[in-house]
């Protein structure tokens, strides 16, 4: 696992250049207490229950504590760490995935990857104790809320448009990408022994994605039917409270803030749609998500 | 001497006044200084100011303030929605490089977007030309453009009608007339409130 630096975005002023991963997130999550003083929106748009189930609550407290449990270690491009055993996440489960051992160009545009969730199922499949060392710090990787988000060249603060002009991203979305992340922190369920055993046999990462699509523990995203504008990426959801649909919630009920103008509610709840838009489930009955954790049950 | 004393009365009162005053607003300068900065405290919470970028810093938000779509490099004329509309092409490219993720050029377009819709905050001469361009990108059907696309635009003519009431009669009817896909993904009101 390493992290090298990496450029946000196109410069073509020698004044246009973004933050780095490191400072940026620490920045935002400094400031992350977005929810004015009515809270976020009482109902979620999916399906019109309550959203206080999402995250506990309506307030900055709340949406803090869900990610916070969630979420514990950030890694930009200020960071280095290893991985104990050093290739605990070159199985054939993986084969053809993100491989954080490649060159940083290799990630393309990636915004966030919760690496915690995807090491944790990896020691178990490989029945090993594992650790991570970040910035000289060991941890043990055992459990599923490991909460480790490694963020790409796509954590930034600024894009250029087709125009050729530079935007400032807003803080919300990159909240948003780790409100996303913090959803694969949850291993729904449990896992059980005879699914691993399953899981063990694969020799790659397709099999575990289509395996894994169904089921709930860490919410994992499948591939996108014939019928979606994205077919053949496994960049959808099947589950009606996957990282998706929780992150769009979290955007859609920002954007109803007055604190916002016309344009930033308008650009806050596009992404909401594009969040959604990712659902390819049957319709949601209006139910509560199960925002629990279970580990490995015995 | 009552005279004198008098005037040295009103001089003490009047310095009174003028040392009262000093004090008060040295304490509140004071007091400004010491205001501690309310950020959250998260576990990346950084230990010393962090060096900035060259760029503006992202503003805090605050009840007072109300957060605008920002553009870092002024333009001196606004692109059409046709040509600033992402192809499916591009977007299934993008998203093949990060799945889990909205495609980079989805984000410019919605930026872009929210920027339309301040200009015709400030410019409601703009309005009718921009429902217009809203309601071609909600109507197109060709694979050129995703149902993600036209439930945005869809929802976006939605706030326009913010801008200017007067249009939600039309919006209504664009509403009628669209596809029921992009009707349910842009999760617009499809009634009168």
């Amino acid at each position: 696992m390493s992290c090298g630096n990496t450029n946000h975005a196109t410069q073509n002023d020698e004044t246009m250049h973004a933050t780095g991963t490191t400072r940026l997130v620490k920045q935002d999550l400094a400031n992350r207490n977005l929810v004015d003083d009515s809270g976020l929106a009482y109902e979620n748009y999916l399906t019109g229950q309550s959203i206080a189930k999402i995250f506990g609550g309506t307030s900055n407290e709340n949406v803090n504590e869900y990610l916070d449990t969630r979420l514990h270690y950030y890694v930009g491009d200020e960071d280095t760490g290893s991985l104990n055993p050093p290739d605990l996440d070159e199985k054939p489960w993986n084969k053809g995935e993100l491989n954080l051992n490649q060159d940083s160009t290799a990630k393309g545009t990636l915004g966030a990857f919760n690496y915690g969730m995807s090491l944790w199922m990896d020691a178990i499949l490989s029945n090993t104790s594992a650790s991570f060392t970040l910035n000289g710090k060991t941890e043990p990787i055992d459990s599923p809320r490991v909460g480790i988000v490694v963020l790409g060249p796509g954590y930034t603060d600024v894009v250029q448009g087709d125009d050729g002009h530079f935007y400032r991203l807003p803080m919300e979305f990159r909240l948003s990408l780790l409100v996303h992340e913090a959803r694969h922190s949850d291993c729904t369920g449990g896992m059980n022994q005879a699914q691993i055993n399953t899981v063990k046999a694969f020799t790659n990462s397709t099999q575990y994605i289509e395996y894994f699509q169904n089921g709930t523990c860490g919410h994992m995203h499948t591939i996108c039917p014939p019928s979606h504008e994205f077919h053949g990426l496994a960049a959808c959801d099947l589950q009606a409270w996957g990282a998706y649909a929780i992150q769009a919630e979290y955007l859609r009920g920002l954007s109803l803030s007055s604190r916002y103008s016309v344009g930033y509610q308008n650009f806050l709840r596009n992404m909401a749609i594009d969040a959604e838009s990712r659902y390819v489930g049957p319709k949601r009955a209006p139910t509560y998500p199960d925002m629990s954790s279970e580990g490995v049950l015995y | 001497v009552k005279a004198f004393s008098t005037k040295l009365k009103k001089r003490h009162h009047i310095l009174s006044a003028v040392l009262f005053t000093l004090a008060c607003i040295l304490l509140f300068r004071f007091l400004l200084v010491k205001e501690p900065q309310e950020n959250a405290v998260g576990r990346a919470e950084p230990e010393q100011p962090l060096p900035m970028a060259s760029l503006t810093p992202t503003p805090t938000l605050s009840p007072a303030k109300v957060m605008t779509p920002e553009r870092v490099t002024p333009s001196s004329s606004t692109h059409s929605l046709e040509s600033i509309l992402p192809t499916t092409q591009t977007l299934r490219t993008e998203v093949a490089k990060d799945p889990h993720a909205p495609a980079p050029s989805m984000i410019r377009f919605s930026l872009q977007l929210g920027e339309r819709l301040e200009d015709c905050q400030s410019h409601p001469e703009k309005v009718p030309a921009f429902f217009s361009e809203l309601k071609n990108c909600v109507s197109r059907s060709d694979a050129n453009i995703t149902v993600t696309l036209r439930a945005i635009c869809l929802s976006t003519a939605q706030q326009l009608t913010e801008v200017s009431p007067s249009l939600k009669t039309n919006f209504l009817q664009l509403v009628k007339e669209s596809s029921p896909d992009v009707v349910e993904r842009a999760h617009v009101a499809q009634s009168s409130p």
